[in-house]
């Protein structure tokens, strides 16, 4: 049985709608308009335990309803939900025993009292026995290089500092799985990098389940193995990073650089490639080849075109995966 | 709005006075939306006033039940001071001071800061927008509510209604600014917050609200008279009931004036000394 | 749920512990805390002499002594309840508005226990002082007897007290997750909250149902005083305190947890 399921999960808000001007301000006393927002609509998945899972999708997509209603936070309008074998919002408090969960935009320690305060009282609140508590908050304090911030009261960290201790707090009772969102929001590329090892490390020496939500997409590609992208509340994509590029059409490109500009027109016939490259002529010194990586072999694509044109530069491009998700989120579906 | 604000600093002072009031009013406006967004605290507000002013009403109808005069107050006298009194609080009440801390606490202020704005002005706009919601919205229902339960007196004549009205006006500046101060000097000590509670008490007290001044024994009313708090509600209802004639009406007048200017003054110096340390503390 | 108790019980003493800690970095604060404090019970004594001035006076058939008397008791489960509640002010604009109650439902405790636990207001306690003197003159004035099995009795009445306060708040409190607001709600019930400590027979009919059924502020301060003053014709009202303390708790806690269903944290 998969850790997580979710299957047909929906999150309506409904907002207050006010008119402008007095009459509409004090109209709004005795009637009320309001609007419903789909915030997360018809989400089903699976999640075994161990993966590694990115969540993404354009802002305002539904990343954090869903997280927090993974976590107990609200509970959905409709639809199922199981982790770790408890429904989160009915059996709240042994079911935060097994999760931890990092939120990005907000600390979830206590904002006067010294980290390492609150990382005491918390080892009381999920009642970590002593020896688990050390060792873990020892290996910790290592990985991410805290000694120098336990004193000091949360208010007073930087962002990244806060980020990591906050990642710590949420481990320190060994759950099961953890959720991430946004956990490196405005941190600066060490930083990143910081937590993308230890959040790697932590996955593959626990075993513990995470999903995690981000918009730096270099971070889900180094870290994740599996990708749900959501736009408007909806599943666009579910499946492995590779996957992706295979179901986007051209995902190779080779550019030519020439040394004397080709001839203007129809010289590309000759290379037959049963129409499977898509040839572009950018200007007269540029040749760019696209096609499918499965389908055509490049060498042969470089050696027919050298064949025919005086080349002087080659260089061959993988789609950033940046790129290939900009295109979904600017369509709003997957191409089949 | 931020515009106009620009277009001021440009033009220079002749056409810069309009503008700058447009940004206030605009406060002033935000703010009374604000309150008609909240329906429920509106209702609730409205039910636990009503059953506030009765609570005082009954407490000196029993305090009268046995004498006719006390202090030189008659029964009539002293229930239309009460009911009179409460009405009036429903008007030049505000919650300023709790806005402001609970800026400073959730970093908002920072924002104010830096706009090209004054900030007491801004808060004071802000106060004006709660009390002009009170006039039209909250304290209508408060008079009909009282007018119908209990006997209240009309004011004593055309004259002191006049100066009645002016005086209730100047408590709401008055009581504004004592909030603005009490705010200011709630972000640095943490634990008047808990005293901004039980503040309320104390102004209904010193004001002249629970008890009218002249109740008071002597060293109690030279005190007062140093202070700003018996412009909040004593003067205007020794107004309304023709306790203060003539000259000393001027006088009564005149010192909510003074204290007026001097409030803003004192909550601005206090300003001056606290901003410094808002912008170390980083909000 | 005996473990839970136990549970809940280590970690608030846990809680406090560190919260007063921050608490008490804040030396000049909390002298400024306790000597304001002080200085506003003093000004509700003068009220009181001031309405008292004439001895002869008296109210529903009260004199001055037995006002003393209520309002000296008062004090207790005011003083507790701001000691120990002061946090329910903030559930509306802290927890509520600004989604912080996300952080306490993320942990495996009691939410509203977390809530209570993250802000105490000790210096609260130094108004007992005032209470104990005032009731101290005032059992003088009216010429009572203090014997021992008072003492149990007390505590008891003023802790139901505090947990009148409590539950009352609570419920109101619980309305920020249907009708979020700053604090609108809070406000008026604060200012309320002086209704406990006069006779409830000086009012009326309608304003007697309120303090005693709606918004139980009478069971508060005015009937376990007159248990104490000897005031036969209020016995059963004394009485029932500790169970109007356990339904007030009871409401309020259901209201809570209604209310928790209710919570739609923040857009971001
Ligand atoms: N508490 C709330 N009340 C009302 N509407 C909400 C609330 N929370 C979220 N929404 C709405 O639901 C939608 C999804 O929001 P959500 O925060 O889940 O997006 P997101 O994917 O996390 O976006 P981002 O990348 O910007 O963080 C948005 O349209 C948002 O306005
Ligand atoms: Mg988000």
């Amino acid at each position: 049985m998969a850790l997580i399921e979710v299957e047909k999960l929906s999150k309506d808000f409904s907002i207050l709608k006010r008119d402008p001007g007095l009459k509409g301000a004090i109209w709004s006393l005795v009637r009320r308009r309001y609007e419903t927002v789909h915030a997360v609509s018809d989400v089903s998945f699976e999640i075994q335990r161990g993966e590694l899972v990115g969540y993404i999708g354009p802002n305002g997509a539904g990343k954090s309803t869903t997280i927090k209603m993974l976590t107990g936070i609200l509970i959905p309008t409709s639809g199922h939900l199981r982790v770790c074998d408890f429904v989160p919002y009915r059996e709240r408090r042994h079911y935060t025993r097994n999760i931890g969960v990092v939120f990005g935009q907000r600390t979830q320690l206590w904002w006067d009292i010294p980290v390492i305060e609150s990382f005491n009282l918390l080892q009381k609140v999920y009642k970590v026995s002593d020896n688990d508590y050390r060792r873990r908050l020892d290996e910790f304090k290592e990985l991410l290089n805290l000694d120098e911030i336990l004193d000091v009261p949360v208010r007073k960290l930087s962002l990244g500092q806060r980020m990591r201790c906050d990642l710590v707090a949420s481990m320190l009772h060994n759950p099961q799985v953890l959720f991430l969102d946004e956990p490196s929001i405005g941190l600066d590329v060490v930083g990143k990098l910081r937590i993308r090892e230890f959040l790697q490390r932590i996955n593959r020496e626990t075993g513990v389940t995470m999903i995690l939500t981000t918009h730096d997409l270099r971070e889900i590609e180094e870290l994740c193995n599996r990708l749900i992208i959501v736009d408007h509340g909806r599943i666009l994509y579910d499946g492995g990073i590779g996957g992706l590029r295979t179901k986007y059409a051209f995902d190779r490109h080779i550019i030519f650089q020439l040394s004397e500009s080709h001839p203007s027109d129809g010289w590309q016939n000759d290379l037959d490639f049963n129409g499977s490259v898509r040839w572009e002529t950018p200007d007269p010194l540029k040749v760019k080849a696209s096609f499918r990586k499965e389908s055509v072999n490049p060498a042969a694509v470089i050696s027919s075109v050298m064949k025919h044109l005086s080349v002087h530069d080659i260089t061959i491009e993988e789609p950033e995966i940046e790129q290939i998700i900009g295109m979904i989120y600017s369509q709003g579906k997957v191409k089949q | 709005m931020t515009g106009g604000e620009c277009r001021a600093g440009s033009t220079g002072n002749a056409v810069m006075r309009w503008p700058v009031m447009a940004t206030y009013i605009e406060y002033l406006r935000i703010s009374f939306h604000k309150m008609l967004a909240y329906r429920i605290s509106y209702l609730i507000g409205v039910f636990t006033y009503g059953i506030h002013v009765a609570v005082y009403y009954y407490l000196y109808k029993a305090l009268y039940a046995e004498t006719e005069t006390i202090n030189g107050y008659k029964v009539d006298d002293m229930l239309t001071y009460v009911a009179v009194g409460w009405i009036c609080k429903s008007f030049y009440l505000n919650y300023i001071d709790r806005e402001l801390t609970d800026d400073v606490q959730s970093g908002q202020v920072a924002m104010d800061l830096i706009k090209p704005i004054d900030f007491q002005a801004m808060y004071f706009s802000r106060g004006l927008g709660h009390s002009a919601f009170r006039l039209v919205l909250f304290t209508p229902p408060i008079v009909v509510l009282t007018v119908l339960l209990f006997s209240v007196n009309p004011p004593a004549d055309a004259v002191h209604a006049v100066f009645f009205i002016f005086s209730t006006l100047m408590s709401v500046l008055i009581y504004l600014g004592i909030n603005y101060i009490i705010g200011v000097l709630a972000i640095f000590f943490l634990s008047i917050r808990g005293v901004l509670y039980s503040k309320n008490l104390v102004i209904e007290l010193l004001s002249g609200l629970l008890v009218p001044i002249d109740w008071f024994p002597d060293w109690f009313r030279t005190m007062s008279a140093f202070l700003p708090f018996q412009g909040i509600a004593y003067y205007p209802l020794a107004i309304y009931l023709g306790r203060i004639d003539g000259v000393e009406l001027l006088q009564a007048v005149g010192f909510q004036a003074l204290w007026v200017v001097i409030m803003i003054g004192v909550g601005r110096f206090i300003w001056m000394l606290c901003q410094k340390r808002i912008l170390i503390q980083g909000g | 749920m005996f473990e839970s108790i136990k549970l809940h019980v280590t970690l608030g003493a846990l809680y406090l512990s560190k919260f007063l800690k921050t608490r008490l970095e804040y030396k000049a604060d909390l002298m400024l805390g306790l000597v304001t404090g002080l200085l506003f019970q003093c000004i509700t004594l003068v009220f009181i002499d001031v309405l008292f001035a004439r001895q002869s006076l008296t109210i529903g058939g009260w004199n001055r002594g037995h006002v003393l008397f209520i309002y000296g008791f008062s004090i207790f489960p005011l003083n507790l309840f701001f000691a120990f509640f002061p946090n329910l002010y903030n559930v509306g604009s802290k927890y509520i508005i600004e989604g912080n109650f996300d952080r306490i439902l993320l942990r495996p405790l009691n939410s509203l226990f977390q809530i209570l636990m993250e802000e105490v207001d000790i210096e609260s306690l130094i108004g007992l002082i005032i209470g104990g003197a005032i009731m101290y003159y005032a059992s003088a004035e009216l010429e009572l007897v203090w014997s021992l099995w008072h003492m149990p009795v007390f505590c008891l009445m003023a802790i139901s007290g505090m947990l009148i306060y409590g539950g009352v708040f609570t419920t109101v409190a619980s309305f920020s997750f249907w009708w979020p607001d700053r604090i609108g709600l809070m406000a008026p019930l604060f200012n309320m909250m002086a209704f406990g400590k006069y006779p409830i027979t000086i009012f009326n009919r309608f304003l007697q149902f309120i303090l005693m059924w709606l918004i139980p502020f009478a069971f508060v301060a005015f009937f376990p005083a007159t248990l104490f003053m000897g005031v036969e014709s209020f016995y059963t009202h004394a009485l029932a305190v500790p169970v109007v303390a356990c339904v007030s708790m009871l409401v309020g806690m259901s209201a809570w947890t209604l209310g928790v269903r209710h919570y739609e944290s923040t857009g971001s």
